[in-house]
C-alpha cells in the first residue's frame, strides 16, 4: 500500500458490521460501570493495598452495575405487580362508582404513570454519570464512522439500565394477563409499555441535556443565581412527585372519575384522549369486550398520534446518548460579585458544601427535595373533601411519617457526594466525627422543614395542634439517630472499600441495605405510638413515643460517634 | 531537638501484586525543596499519597514532624499542603466556594484568608473564574485552586505532586518564584515530584532519584554529579545514568526509527 493509500484508509474508516459495534459497546459498557461505580473521573483515588489487579476492579464494577440492574428491575416489577392486587382485590374495597371497563382502565394508567416517572427517575440518575464519565471523547479518538460512534453508544447506553426495562416490559403483560384473564390484552399491554419507556427515556435525557447546558455550569456568586438553580432542580421533582400524587390521591381520582362517568362523561371522554389513558383503556377493552363503538374514535386517533411521537422519540433517543456525551457544559462569565469570604465551623461548612453542589447536581437536588414536597402534598390531604377533626390528625401526622421515612430513606444519598471529593476530603484535617455529624445534621434539617411546611399547612386544619407538634418533635431524635447509623455504616464501608457509593443507581444494593437499619429506627417510636393509641394507654401513646426516641438517639450517638476523633 | 518535615523509613507499597514503592527512605528538611524525579510508574505519586493516608502501606514509617500520619492523621494533615497529581476538587462547586469549605475545615480567619486568596488568584490570574463551576475550568485553572487551596493556610509543609504538569510558562514562573520564596526562611519544606528534570534542577536543593519503586541516587546536584562522576553534568545525565542503561535508550531509539538518532 502506498502513502496514498493508506491515507485514504485513513481518511474513510471501514463500516462496522453488528458484531464488531457490539464488541466495542461492551468494552465501552464496561468503562462506564467502572466509572459509574469508582467514579475516578470525579475525584475519586484508588487506596488500599489489599485491592486487586485493575481488571479484578473492572469485574468487581460490572458485577455492582448488575446487582444495581436487578435492585431496580425488583422495584420495577413490584410497580408492574402491584396492578394485579389492585385490580383483583381493590375492586371491592375502592370506593368507586367507575365500571369495570374505566376502573381497569385508570388502574393500568396510573401504573404506567408511575412506571413512566420511575424510568424518568433511573434514567436522570445513569444520564449524568453516563455524562461524565468521558468515555465517549476516547471512542471519538477513533477511526470509527460517526454512525458506528451512534449505534454503539446507544448499545451502551440501553445496557445501563437494559434489565429494568426488560423486566416492566416482561412482567407488567404477565400480571394484566392474570388479573385480566386475557392473553391479547396481556399482549396488547406490551406497546404501552414499550411506548411509555420511549417517553420516559426521551424526557430523561432531554431533561439530562437541559441540565448540562444549564444547571451545571451556572456560575456561583449571588443568593439570586442559587435560587434560580433550586427552581429548575424543582423540575426533577416533578417524576417522583406525580409518583406520589398517584399513589396518595389515588381514592380521589377513582371517585372523581366514578362521578365523570355518569355525570360528565366528556370529561371522561378528554381525559382519556391523554396518554397513557388510550391505551390503558384498549387493553382493558380487550378483556371486557365492550360493543364497538364509533365514541371511541378519538382515542384510536390518539393512540396513533402517540405511536407516531413515540417513534419519532426513539429515532432521536437513537442519537442522543451521542448528543449528551458531546454536550459541553455551558460556561457564563461572570464578574465576581464580590471579594467576599466566609467561612464557618467544619460541620456547617459539609452543610454549605452539600447544599451548594445539590443546587447543581439535580440528582442529588430532588432527594432533598423530594421529603418536603411529598409531606407537603400529604398535608394537603387535610383540605380535601374537609375531613373530620379526627381524620385530619392522621392525616397530618402520615405526612409527618412520610417526611422521616423519606428522609431517612435517602440517607445514603446525602453522602454521595463525598465520592467527588472523598480523596480530597481525606487530605484535610477533618474527624469522622465531624463528617457524620455534619451529614446527619443535613438529613435533620430536611426532615425539620419537612415538618414545618406540614405544621404551618395543617395548623388550622388538625384537632388539637400541641399534640401534633409534640409528635412531630419527639420523633426528632430517632430520625436523628438514624441518620447517624446510616451514614455510620456507609462511611465503614467507603473506609474499608476506599470507594462511597457514587451514585443512587451504581450503589442500589448497598444503599438498599443500608436503609433498612435506618428504617428501623426511625420507624420504631411511630411503631409504639401506633400500638399504644389502640391500647388501652392511649394517653401515654406521645410520652413513650419521646422516651423511645431520645434512647434510641442516645445509645446510637454513643455507639456511632465514641471514638471517632479519627481522620477519614 | 526539632523535629524533621518529613521522615520516610523504609517505607513499601503495592498494589495486588505490583510493588509501586519498595524500601523507600528519604528525610525532609526544614528550608528545603526537596525533588523526587522519577519515570512514570516510579512510585513517586504512591510515596507521596502515602504521607498523606490516600494510599495505605504495606511496610515502613512516616513521620511528619514527629507525628505518626497512620494514628495522628488529623494533626499531620492540618501541617500539611497538599496538590494532587490528579484533580480533587468538587466539580459542582466554585473555586471560591471550594477554597471556603477548605478553609472552614482548617478553622482558618476568613479576613487573612481573603487577603491572601486575593494576592494568589490575582498572580495566577484566576479572579476571572472564582465564580464559575469547576466542571467548566481547564485543567491548568483548576491545577491552579489547587495550589492556591494547599498554601491557604500556610502550611510548614508542602507535599506537591507534579504541580506544574498543566501550568502555562506564565504561572510556571510564578509557582516557581513562589516555592522558593516559601522556603526561604527556613522554616518551612516542600517535596515535590516532577519528571521534568529542568524545573527540579533550578528549584530543588536536594533530589531523590526514585526508579521502579527504589531510591537510586540522594543529594544536591554536587553530590550526585560526584556519584556518577561527572562535574559537568546535568540532572538528566544524573538521572538516565543512575536509571537507565544509555546504550538501551539508543536502541530503542533505533527500533522506533527516531530520525534524530
Amino acid at each position: 500500500m502506498n502513502a496514498g493509500e493508506g491515507q485514504a484508509a485513513l481518511s474513510d474508516p471501514p463500516q462496522m458490521d453488528w458484531k464488531e459495534r457490539r464488541r466495542i459497546a461492551a468494552n465501552f459498557y464496561k468503562e462506564l460501570s467502572f466509572q459509574s461505580v469508582y467514579a475516578l473521573k470525579s475525584g475519586n483515588l484508588f487506596s488500599g493495598e489489599k485491592e486487586g489487579g485493575r481488571k479484578d476492579k473492572a469485574e468487581l464494577a460490572e458485577r455492582r452495575s448488575f446487582q444495581s440492574k436487578i435492585t431496580v428491575s425488583v422495584m420495577f416489577a413490584f410497580t408492574c405487580a402491584s396492578f394485579f392486587f389492585i385490580v383483583t382485590e381493590g375492586r371491592y374495597f375502592l370506593p368507586t362508582t367507575l365500571t369495570p371497563l374505566y376502573f381497569d382502565s385508570t388502574i393500568i394508567a396510573m401504573v404506567l404513570v408511575v412506571l413512566f416517572s420511575l424510568v424518568w427517575i433511573t434514567g436522570l440518575q445513569v444520564a449524568l454519570p453516563f455524562l461524565s464519565s468521558q468515555a465517549l471523547t476516547l471512542l471519538r479518538a477513533l477511526p470509527i464512522k460517526e454512525k458506528d460512534i451512534e449505534r454503539i453508544t446507544i448499545y451502551a447506553f440501553i445496557r445501563l439500565f437494559d434489565i429494568p426495562l426488560a423486566t416492566a416490559l416482561v412482567v407488567f403483560p404477565i400480571t394484566v394477563g392474570l388479573a385480566l384473564g386475557s392473553w391479547v390484552a396481556a399482549l396488547a399491554s406490551v406497546p404501552a409499555v414499550a411506548i411509555t419507556e420511549v417517553f420516559s427515556l426521551f424526557l430523561s435525557l432531554l431533561t439530562a441535556k437541559f441540565f448540562a447546558l444549564r444547571v451545571s455550569g451556572s456560575s456561583g456568586g449571588s443568593i439570586l443565581s442559587m435560587a434560580t438553580r433550586w427552581m429548575y432542580l424543582i423540575l426533577w421533582t416533578i417524576p417522583s412527585l406525580v409518583i406520589t400524587i398517584f399513589i396518595a390521591f389515588s381514592l380521589q381520582i377513582l371517585g372523581t372519575l366514578g362521578q365523570w362517568e355518569s355525570s360528565s362523561p366528556l370529561a371522561l371522554k378528554v381525559l382519556f384522549s391523554v396518554f397513557p389513558f388510550p391505551y390503558s383503556y384498549f387493553v382493558s377493552a380487550l378483556a371486557i369486550r365492550p360493543p364497538l363503538s364509533i365514541d371511541i374514535l378519538p382515542w384510536v386517533v390518539a393512540a396513533a398520534l402517540y405511536a407516531c411521537l413515540a417513534w419519532l422519540a426513539a429515532r432521536w433517543l437513537v442519537k442522543a446518548p451521542l448528543e449528551l456525551g458531546r454536550t459541553q457544559i455551558a460556561v457564563n462569565f461572570s464578574a465576581p460579585a464580590s471579594n467576599r469570604f466566609v467561612t464557618s465551623t467544619p460541620s456547617v461548612a459539609i452543610i454549605k458544601k452539600d447544599l451548594r453542589i445539590a443546587s447543581r447536581t439535580p440528582a442529588y437536588a430532588f432527594l432533598l427535595l423530594l421529603p418536603m414536597l411529598d409531606a407537603f402534598i400529604l398535608g394537603l390531604f387535610t383540605y380535601v373533601g374537609n375531613p373530620n377533626p379526627d381524620l385530619a390528625d392522621r392525616y397530618a401526622r402520615a405526612a409527618v411519617t412520610v417526611a422521616v421515612l423519606l428522609a431517612t430513606f435517602f440517607g445514603p444519598v446525602f453522602f454521595v457526594t463525598e465520592v467527588m471529593g472523598f480523596s480530597l476530603t481525606r487530605t484535610l484535617p477533618i474527624t469522622q466525627r465531624t463528617l457524620i455529624l455534619g451529614k446527619s445534621l443535613l438529613i435533620t434539617i430536611v426532615y425539620i422543614v419537612a415538618f414545618i411546611l406540614v405544621a404551618v399547612l395543617v395548623a388550622s386544619r388538625v384537632h388539637d395542634i400541641e399534640a401534633f407538634l409534640f409528635y412531630a418533635v419527639a420523633e426528632l431524635p430517632a430520625v436523628v439517630a438514624a441518620s447517624l447509623l446510616e451514614i455510620n455504616i456507609l462511611l465503614w464501608r467507603a473506609e474499608k472499600t476506599g470507594v462511597p457509593i457514587s451514585s443512587l443507581y451504581s450503589g442500589a444494593w448497598w444503599a438498599t441495605l443500608v436503609v433498612v437499619p435506618g428504617l428501623i429506627v426511625a420507624g420504631l417510636p411511630l411503631l409504639v405510638y401506633e400500638f399504644l393509641l389502640t391500647s388501652s394507654r392511649a394517653n401515654s401513646a406521645l410520652p413513650f413515643m419521646a422516651v423511645v426516641s431520645v434512647l434510641l438517639l442516645v445509645s446510637i450517638s454513643v455507639a456511632v460517634l465514641w471514638k471517632k476523633d479519627r481522620p477519614l | 531537638m526539632v523535629d524533621s518535615p518529613l521522615s520516610i523509613n523504609d517505607l513499601k507499597v503495592t498494589y495486588g501484586e505490583l510493588v509501586a514503592v519498595n524500601g523507600l527512605t528519604l528525610a525532609v528538611r526544614p528550608g528545603e525543596v526537596y525533588g523526587l524525579i522519577g519515570a512514570n510508574g516510579a512510585g513517586k505519586s504512591s510515596a507521596i499519597k502515602s504521607v498523606m493516608g490516600l494510599t495505605k502501606y504495606s511496610g515502613g514509617k512516616v513521620m511528619v514532624f514527629g507525628h505518626d500520619p497512620a494514628s495522628d492523621g488529623v494533626a499531620t494533615r492540618s501541617l500539611i499542603g497538599y496538590v494532587p497529581e490528579v484533580s480533587l476538587l468538587y466539580d459542582a462547586l466554585t473555586p471560591r466556594e471550594f477554597l471556603e469549605y477548605v478553609a472552614s475545615i482548617r478553622r482558618l480567619d476568613a479576613e487573612a484568608v481573603a487577603l491572601r486568596l486575593s494576592d494568589f488568584s490575582s498572580a495566577l490570574q484566576i479572579e476571572r473564574e472564582m465564580d464559575q463551576a469547576i466542571a467548566t475550568l481547564s485543567n491548568g485553572t483548576k491545577q491552579k485552586v489547587m495550589l492556591v487551596g494547599a498554601l491557604l493556610h500556610q502550611p510548614p509543609l508542602l507535599l506537591l505532586d507534579e504541580p506544574f504538569n498543566s501550568l502555562d510558562p506564565r504561572s510556571v514562573r510564578i509557582m516557581k518564584d513562589l516555592l522558593a520564596a516559601y522556603v526561604s526562611g527556613g522554616k518551612r519544606s516542600i517535596l515535590f515530584s516532577t519528571h521534568t528534570m529542568e524545573v527540579a534542577e533550578v528549584l530543588c536543593h536536594r533530589v531523590g532519584i526514585l526508579d521502579h519503586g527504589h531510591l537510586k541516587g540522594e543529594g544536591t546536584m554536587k553530590e550526585l554529579r560526584r556519584q556518577i562522576g561527572r562535574e559537568n553534568a546535568t540532572l538528566e545525565d544524573v538521572f538516565l545514568e543512575l536509571t537507565a542503561d544509555r546504550a538501551e535508550i539508543s536502541r530503542i531509539a533505533d527500533r522506533l526509527g527516531n530520525p534524530l538518532r
